[in-house]
């Protein structure tokens, strides 16, 4: 058994219910062949970098999952025919995995899920913020640069000392 | 204005090899994650062009250079990053 991460976009014109079903018959191909999903995103409406048959934009969906070789195929198989699909990536992220630390790690992903809906009990604004995944990593980003300007502007400053 | 600017700028010798220390981004700061997720980080080291720039620029270390060129190709799979940027 081997972890694996898949993208794929699908067309902004595909309405939301159809979205969902469609993100069921992919997340099925998987369960059906005894892999495991540890984990479904969706990071919704994003831009692309390039138009994909004329699109600008695309809904991106993420699946981290882990299984056989075999699951990829037919995934991919799959992806590949249908025309909502802009665009899909595999990539496998582990080798030889135990199904057990899998299963903790979802365990662990179930809890905070939980420690969230009783927090958006509490703050509704805060709870949205937690579910949108990709704009905290965008934000964590922004911190570590941040965290690296002074050390850019130090040098910098050493640059105009020995200018002068 | 523009005529003796130039003739103080020929007259100092010029510091040809001059450049200021360059360090790898990522063995500096170990909350920096290499992934192909997040193209904010991955800007940062393609050219206005699109294209991947050299370690000898961006200072970046052996190993975190196979893994930034590994990230940038597969964020570009993923449209998160352009092939190329054609010209205005």
């Amino acid at each position: 058994m081997k972890r694996y991460e898949t993208i794929y976009i699908v067309n902004i014109d595909v309405p939301g219910d159809e979205v969902t079903g469609l993100i069921e018959d992919y997340s099925a191909i998987i369960t059906e062949r005894k892999g495991v999903i540890v984990k479904i995103e969706k990071w919704g409406q994003r831009k692309l970098a390039y138009k994909i048959e004329k699109q600008a934009k695309g809904y991106y969906i993420f699946v981290d999952f882990m299984g056989v070789g075999a699951i990829v195929t037919e995934l991919e198989r799959k992806l590949k025919i249908d025309d909502r699909i802009l665009k899909f990536m595999t990539i496998k992220t582990k080798d030889k995995v135990d199904l057990k630390e899998i299963e903790d790690e979802i365990a662990a992903a179930g809890k905070e899920v939980k420690e969230k809906e009783v927090s958006s009990s509490s703050d509704v604004k805060t709870a949205e913020e937690a579910t949108d995944k990709p704009g905290e990593e965008v934000t964590e980003a922004k911190i570590s640069e941040e965290g690296e300007d002074p050390a850019l502007s130090s040098a910098t400053e050493k640059k105009e000392d020995r200018s002068e | 204005m523009i005529t003796p600017q130039r003739g103080t700028k020929t007259s100092k010798p010029r510091k040809k090899f001059f450049s200021r220390r360059k360090y790898c981004r990522f063995c500096t700061d170990s909350n920096l994650k290499i992934e192909y997720k997040a193209p904010v980080t991955l800007k940062d080291f393609i050219t206005d062009r699109g294209k991947i720039m050299p370690r000898r620029i961006t200072g970046s270390c052996a190993k975190h250079q196979r893994e930034l060129t590994l990230a940038i190709k597969r964020a570009r799979m993923i449209a998160f990053l352009p092939f190329v940027i054609s010209e205005g």
